[in-house]
């Protein structure tokens, strides 16, 4: 069964939260697109280097943009994987971060859909 | 909803762009001023270079200096009150517990919606508002001057003369601790240095020639009345800024040599901001007619405070006032008697 597309992003509470402002809404998005490459790196060299401090405040850091932008399914994962590091207990930290890769992807492609859309 | 004055600053701190732009994007529509910090030590910086940011938005977890040190840095350096909202994602209540126990006023959850960011703003103004009782206190200021007749702009060029030396001061003894925000409000809160004239008798405070040896005692009163009255209040509202008004209606008639009034406090003594008063209300009371006197021109003025250098007046403070020499004279030019 295919996921809803608004529990990858929700376009709908986004819009609602900026004021229907769809420039605001692209700059988000454009910066968003920017800025996960260095988080999820960090994330991954911090998994590598179980190191658990450094997952805690990455996950954390991508986590708040990500609720910026209402895109649940990197929520979801980035949250598991701040915990992780919070508790230190890194045994699922990898396989949580190939489930963040494909959420990437999945916003990735909503984000895609949604320019298409305005084009 | 109403909007909210062009001045009202708001400083926004955090490391993500994002926030920032969606809370520029939505202040900047109602009005405020929207200022920007990637992280603490920025805030920091923003709050110190501009005194009049009284509203803070910030992350908690942010490079370089974190949220809970900038909370923690706030409050123990501010003398007017700002009022800190944190920001935090959901379910943190780790980290709001913390931040609240350092300090904070309020929260918001991400994603942040604009109503609720908009109503929690407006509850920090109203909060914020209630330390406009100090504008009562400013209204007692005005009627000590109405009632002593040094009418004119008497107040507004000491309170500017007192920040230039304070600033003056600040950057050239940073081992004082002086900041700018202090130096602002030595500058704020001079215009109460003569508050307790309020309790001199008229035949004494309008008296066109010289005082009696016990009109002079009576007058000289005034030091200790004012000050008085400063510290209750103070220690009713514990605002820190009445303290430092305490402190300037109390001793700026001290003098540096321990020959003045009312304690014959000397040197380090006596408070930076009274020392600085001492001199600009000097500076300010020469170069200005009065009904007992006329006015003296600047080159006069300065040579009689450079004789007092170090009997009357702290040297540190001439040597500031030497260095401010034009700026007080446009001072001057600008609020004419």
């Amino acid at each position: 069964m295919s996921e809803r597309s608004d529990e990858i992003f929700d376009r709908d509470a986004l819009l609602n939260a900026i004021g229907n402002n769809k420039e605001l809404m692209a700059e988000l998005i454009k910066i968003y697109m920017e800025k996960f490459p260095d988080f999820l790196s960090q994330i991954q060299n911090a998994i590598a280097g179980k190191d658990g401090d450094s997952l805690r405040f990455s996950a954390h850091a991508l986590r708040g943009m990500s609720l910026n932008v209402f895109a649940h399914g990197v929520v979801r994962v980035t949250w598991a994987l701040e915990e992780m590091g919070e508790s230190g207990n890194l045994n699922h930290a990898e396989k949580t971060c190939t489930a963040l890769e494909r959420e990437i992807r999945r916003l990735k492609t909503a984000f895609k859909l949604l320019t298409e859309e305005k084009q | 909803m109403k909007m909210a004055s062009q001045e009202t600053k708001v400083l926004v701190a955090d490391d993500e762009k994002t926030q920032r732009l969606v809370f520029r994007t939505i202040l900047e529509t109602d009005g405020y001023n929207v200022l920007e910090a990637e992280n603490g030590s920025e805030a920091l910086e923003k709050l110190n270079a501009e005194p009049d940011i009284r509203l803070l938005l910030t992350d908690l977890s942010m490079p370089e200096l974190d949220g809970y040190e900038l909370i923690r840095s706030v409050r123990q350096n501010e003398l007017r009150y700002t009022y800190i909202i944190v920001l935090t994602a959901m379910d943190d209540r780790g980290s709001l517990l913390r931040a609240l126990s350092l300090g904070a006023d309020d929260y918001l959850t991400k994603p942040v919606f604009p109503d609720e960011l908009k109503l929690r703003l407006k509850g920090g103004t109203r909060l914020l508002r209630l330390e406009s009782q100090e504008e009562l206190i400013f209204a007692m200021a005005k009627l000590a001057e109405y009632r002593s007749e040094e009418t004119g702009f008497h107040l507004e060029r000491v309170s500017h003369y007192t920040r230039v030396f304070a600033r003056d001061i600040s950057k050239t003894h940073p081992e004082l601790g002086l900041t700018f925000i202090m130096a602002d409000e030595i500058a704020r809160v001079s215009p109460l240095h003569d508050l307790g004239k309020v309790a001199i008798p008229d035949h004494i405070l309008h008296k066109p020639s010289r005082l009696s040896l016990d009109e002079c005692s009576v007058m000289k009163t005034h030091a200790t009345i004012g000050g008085e009255m400063l510290r209750e209040i103070y220690e009713k509202t514990g605002a820190p800024y009445l303290w430092i008004a305490h402190e300037i209606a109390m001793c700026h008639h001290e003098r540096w040599n321990g020959k003045g009034y009312p304690n014959g406090l000397s040197e380090n003594d006596i408070p930076i901001s009274a020392r600085i008063m001492a001199l600009a209300d000097v500076y300010d009371a020469l170069t200005s007619k009065r009904c007992y006197k006329d006015q003296i021109p600047h080159e006069k003025a300065k040579s009689m405070i450079l004789r007092e250098k170090g009997e009357h007046f702290d040297p540190m403070v001439v040597d500031a006032f030497l260095r401010q020499e034009d700026v007080c004279l446009a001072i001057r030019k600008r609020f004419p008697n």
